[in-house]
């Protein structure tokens, strides 16, 4: 690299940062919204018929999406070249199923603000596989590590606080508290450990946009079997979901919500890596209180005790996430970073070269795009009709809302989306 | 397969610029091999697997 060219190539990894930092909160966003309409419909249905529900939104956004950014032919060609990893991702859609069908039985147990911050702990989690797997925050130093491990402390302890001060705590008939705080932490063993597949595709050189495509049917398959299993039948699950049908509109918009979080998030692990990713997104948290608190008045009859709580938490929360958000990897991480990609591309026999510059978010084919198809608009086309039919038999909910408050959240959830896909697209072209 | 009929099929597969199919499936076997000796894919396999023992426990 020549003299003139080291601050080109330093500039870039402090623009991939911002991109990454971007996408962790704008995931955080997205992900927080995403409960918003899943309120509307949860306690109107079984717990997994609720899951099944959101999955199946899911599944469409998670198709659509992709095929309407890159087309359907981008999609299958990044899958292809890179068939070792469609393991990864069935495993990682089955791991975030599994946790969030613990995390029912947790809350059923110890309830939410003990289960809460339990599950959490996810992003703990996901630091150590990152540091242990991936080579994250070897080489960054005691600075690296404080703000980085600090921050992720701080998002927990922060959550803690918020789940305590919200929370009911009356105590639960026939609970098993030990086997509730058992869900809970096995919840955020398993949403830790799913990030495994994700760094792992992306210091191979994939693009988000293409494994999750394959993640949808990992999830799908999970909760499909699970669903059998718990309702006894495949006719009783049938059953149950046509019950569903007037809620299910709301379920479908959850889950699409979801998917643009889940990108967001996706993108966040490709960029900063897991150990800054998860955390940042984990602020879904602050986002789902806002909507609970200012759309739904859910805050109303907490006193002022725990409103200072509230307060209090959050600000650690948002501390946190200003922690992980300045700590960009120095060079000598970043080097860590790359032996790791390395011993990627030799064990599957990869090209360095492409998987570096995928990295980097310049990957050649990418930047080029695919040639459209007709059949693509199928995709869109049949999203908008499907949520057109579940639209029509929607019934009317009885939750009260402050649509002031909605639409000032919808609008600042909007602009994250413009404002972290503009800059992902201006820098990578979605790579 | 005779000696002639496999240098046609190799030669064939030459003319029309695809690899071998021999070829092929050792690249396949290896990169079975390297997934499942793939430490990354049995550490969410086994927390996979408590997990749904879990579940089992918990219904």
């Amino acid at each position: 690299m020549t003299v003139a060219e080291k601050p080109e190539a330093e500039k870039r990894v402090q623009a991939l940062h911002i991109v990454g930092v971007a996408c962790g909160l704008a995931a955080g966003a997205w992900l927080g919204t995403a409960e918003a309409p899943v309120k509307l419909a949860a306690g109107q249905a079984p717990p997994l018929i609720v899951t099944l529900g959101m999955v199946l939104g899911v599944f469409m956004a998670r198709w659509t999406i992709p095929v309407m950014l890159k087309g359907a032919g981008f999609v299958v060609r990044d899958l292809r070249r890179n068939k070792h990893l469609l393991v990864w991702a069935l495993l990682a859609g089955a791991l975030w199923v599994v946790a969030n069908t613990l995390t029912v039985f947790a809350i059923r147990n110890v309830g939410l603000s003990i289960a809460f911050p339990l599950w959490n702990s996810n992003c703990l989690i996901g630091l150590f596989w990152g540091w242990l797997f991936f080579n994250e925050l070897k080489g960054s130093g005691w600075k690296g590590w404080t703000q980085v491990f600090g921050g992720s402390i701080a998002l927990v302890i922060g959550a803690a606080i918020l789940a305590w001060a919200t929370a009911e705590r009356t105590p639960v008939a026939g609970a098993h508290p030990m086997l509730g705080i058992a869900a809970a932490v096995g919840a955020g063993a398993l949403w830790g450990t799913q990030y495994i597949p994700y760094r792992k595709a992306y210091i191979s050189g994939m693009t988000p946009l293409s494994f999750v495509t394959v993640i949808a049917f990992g999830e799908l398959i999970t909760t499909l079997v699970l669903g059998v299993v718990f309702a006894g039948s495949v006719g009783n699950l049938g059953h149950q979901l046509a019950a569903a049908k007037p809620f299910l509109f709301w379920l479908f918009l959850g889950g699409i919500c979801w998917v643009f979080g889940d990108l967001f998030q996706q993108y966040a692990a490709k960029y900063i890596g897991i150990g800054r990713g998860i955390p940042l997104s984990n602020t879904n948290q602050l986002w789902g209180l806002a909507w609970g608190a200012l759309v739904f008045g859910e805050l109303t009859a907490i006193g002022t005790h725990a409103r200072m709580l509230v307060l209090l938490g959050s600000l650690i929360m948002i501390m946190g996430a200003a922690f992980i958000g300045t700590a960009a990897a120095p060079a000598s991480e970043r080097s860590s970073w790359r032996s790791a990609m390395m011993r990627e591309c030799t064990r599957y026999n990869l090209d360095p070269v492409r998987v570096e510059n995928a990295l980097k978010g310049n990957d050649e084919q990418t930047r080029q795009g695919t040639k459209r198809r007709w059949w693509e608009l199928l995709f869109p086309i049949s999203s908008v009709a499907v949520m057109i039919w579940l639209g029509v038999s929607l019934q009317r909910s009885s939750v009260e809302l402050n649509v002031t408050w909605m639409f000032v959240l919808l609008g600042l959830t909007v602009c994250s989306l413009f404002l972290s896909g503009l800059l992902l697209w201006k820098r990578t072209r979605f790579s | 397969m005779t000696a002639n009929s496999r240098n046609y099929k190799i030669l064939q597969e030459k003319l029309t610029n695809q690899p071998p199919q021999w070829e092929n499936n050792q690249m396949k076997r290896s990169m079975f091999a390297a997934i499942a000796s793939d430490v990354h894919l049995w550490v969410p396999v086994c927390v996979l697997l408590g997990g749904i023992c879990l579940l089992v426990v918990l219904r």
